[in-house]
């Protein structure tokens, strides 16, 4: 139990086992795990595909139940939390997002809101300070353009950003997300990067990730996570997690790993 | 993060629109939910009006208005003053209009619900078999004799009850285990469904009392009847009890047509929310099935046109989709019992000829995009 600053725990999460189906031939997601997460860090949490990342991210935000262990959300039990109690605090980017209706990008972010109102208040109405929270999202995000258009109408950087802009329209302390860069182009991957670092330090945002891009997580987090099988094969700064003997245990091929030229973060490259 | 500090005051349902520098949120304000609303239930009221005075004895606009004044002022119904203009329209005409509303309206609201749940446009109570799920319900009680009355209600509407919220079980269940369910899987389900409750409800009719035989199969077509004035009151408290709860989770739906995983992370406690149209779509569905037997497509033509002109918030969909399909049905019903004068038509075939091309349509129009 070392604290290395005086800044509370966002997650302290312990002996947290998790299987998607119990019978007993099938691994575990997540084994006997221990982690804890500083509030106002970045979190990076990577490591090959099946080794845990997602559900730890889904864990975390309580949307699936631990078989033992717990969760604890700034010293709360997340069991004890209701959904909408921990939605006021921890937002969910996902990985994909599909709309088969004709919402709005604009109402879509206004729905980031809905934790703040009563359980099934169908009857209620947006408050004006409630658009006045999304419309802010977007700008931050920079899709306020887009508040008219359709989901369906947009490109995948844009839809990506109006969930981000959501996520922030929750006012979280909190944000997870999973793969946030995944479907994008260069361009908008950097500008990812550089809006969850701009909040990060503008607001003290957490910002957990899980991210199969090295090169990002390398840069742009102060913690990583890398898991393996379940379990944490490695976890600290950036250059305590991308050496290439650690790389190379778990993902099982050879990386070759050397330091960026401008922000010396370490730098990950295949010799195919 | 404070450019808007000096609009503070700004009655918030005034105001329709928030500018910002490149656009604006266009969201459901008050007054936009009550116009349309509004709108639409005087449109009800003229359309009603309307399939009031068409008929195999055709009632001018005049009397029928003279008729509804005289019982507004008397405050009761009066057949004798009336003459026989007065007992159609009274004892025919409007019982079956009103309920023509009523039925239309539930299939509309209870569409809509499954739609945001399943997340498909194309979920309906009768293409998803629940109402058929709902009719054998019902016939089962019709055949074992169990279709008494307790303290003046007939208990029919509980037997389908039962068959639809089994249908609803089979269907979500099936939707559940195929995560990556596609609008075929579906629809695929619910021809199953459908397929299996008819071949069930063909073989107790068979067994049946041939005079009753007949009756029972113009009930499934669809068929809506003049009812009692205390039929037409029970069943509408009950369809707008359920209406209302449907309305209730209005915001919830919203968030539901994210997928479940999404709207549990925005704090909906979806599996309340789930139980709940369960059992209030099934419980609607039941008595509209009771009453007026298989009426089809209603519940997805409508849903989709309205949602084409008020967007998807269920906030106003609901309620929009609800007066107008009340509307729809009460046209259908009314070229149902006119085209072919003085034979009458289950209006379950007008709903089940408009609405099945619409729905092949809007299948085909759908193959290549909607996976999910």
């Amino acid at each position: 139990m070392k604290k290395t600053s005086g800044q509370p725990l966002a997650f302290d999460v312990r002996e947290l086992s998790f299987r998607y189906d119990l019978s007993p031939e099938r691994g575990w997601a997540l084994k006997n795990f221990h982690c804890s997460i500083e509030a106002g860090t970045i979190v990076g949490v990577i490591g090959p595909n099946g080794s845990g990342k997602t559900s730890l991210l889904k864990l975390l935000m309580g949307l699936l139940p631990p078989e033992s262990g717990a969760v604890q959300l700034f010293g709360q039990d997340l069991r004890t939390l209701s959904p909408a109690k921990i939605a006021q605090q921890i937002a969910f980017v996902p990985q994909e997002t599909s709309q088969v209706f004709p919402f709005t990008l604009g109402e879509l972010v206004l729905m980031g809101r809905f934790p703040f109102h009563q359980p099934f208040d169908g009857w209620g109405w947006d408050s004006f300070a409630d658009v006045q929270r999304a419309t802010q999202a977007m700008q931050d995000m920079e899709i306020e353009s887009l508040a008219d258009r359709m989901i369906s109408e947009v490109s995948g950087g844009e839809r990506q950003r109006a969930m981000i802009a959501r996520a922030l329209t929750q006012d979280p302390q909190i944000l997870l997300l999973d793969e946030p860069t995944a479907f994008l182009d260069l361009h908008h991957q950097l500008d990812i990067a550089r809006k969850l670092r701009q909040l990060n330090q503008d607001r003290g945002l957490t910002v957990i990730m899980v991210s199969h891009d090295l090169n990002l997580v390398s840069q742009c987090c102060d913690q990583l996570f890398l898991l393996h099988q379940g379990e944490i094969a490695q976890k600290g700064s950036p250059s305590d997690v991308i050496k290439s003997e650690v790389l190379e245990s778990v993902y099982r091929c050879q990386v070759l790993v050397d330091q960026h030229p401008h922000s010396n973060a370490p730098r990950v490259t295949l010799p195919v | 993060m404070s450019t808007h500090t000096s609009n503070q005051q700004v009655d918030a349902l005034q105001l329709h629109n928030v500018e910002t520098k490149g656009g604006t949120i266009a969201y459901l304000s008050a007054i936009r939910w009550f116009t349309s609303l509004s709108v639409l239930g005087l449109f009800s009221v003229l359309i009603g009006v309307g399939c009031l005075t068409v008929g195999a004895q055709p009632i001018s606009f005049e009397t029928v208005l003279q008729i509804v004044g005289m019982v507004l002022q008397e405050g009761r119904v009066d057949h004798e003053s009336a003459g026989v203009s007065g007992v159609i329209l009274l004892q025919v005409r409007f019982p079956r209009i009103v309920l023509a509303f009523f039925v239309g309206g539930s299939l509309a609201a209870v569409g809509v619900g499954l739609q945001a749940l399943l997340r498909n446009p194309l979920a309906e109570p009768y293409v998803l078999g629940i109402s058929s799920g709902a009719a054998f319900g019902a016939t089962l009680g019709i055949l074992f004799g169990l279709g008494g009355t307790v303290m003046g209600l007939s208990v029919l509407p509980v037997w389908a009850f039962l068959g639809g919220l089994l249908s609803i079980l089979v269907v979500y269940r099936i939707s559940v285990t195929y995560r990556m369910l596609s609008v075929h899987t579906l629809l695929l389900a619910g021809v199953i469904l459908n397929a299996l409750f008819s071949a069930l409800i063909m073989f107790a009719i068979s067994i049946a009392d041939p005079s009753r035989a007949f009756k029972m199969m113009m009930w499934l077509m669809g068929t809506l009847i003049a009812v009692e004035y205390s039929t037409l009151l029970w069943l509408g408290v009950f369809l707008g009890v359920g209406g209302l709860l449907l309305f209730w989770l209005a915001r919830p739906l919203n968030i539901l047509t994210m997928g479940e995983e999404t709207a549990r992370a925005l704090g909906v406690e979806i599996e309340r929310v789930k139980k709940l149209i369960f059992v209030v779509a099934a419980l609607m569905t039941g008595a509209v099935v009771s009453i007026a037997g298989l009426i089809g497509f209603v519940g997805m033509v409508v849903p989709h046109a309205v949602r084409m002109i008020v967007g998807a918030d269920h906030r106003l969909l609901l309620p929009a989709s609800a007066l107008v399909g009340g509307m729809f049905l009460m046209v259908a019903d009314t070229v149902a019992r006119t085209v072919l004068a003085p034979t009458e038509l289950p209006v379950g075939v007008v709903t089940a000829l408009v609405g099945g091309p619409i729905f092949l349509y809007l299948l085909v129009k759908r193959r290549a995009g909607v996976a999910l």
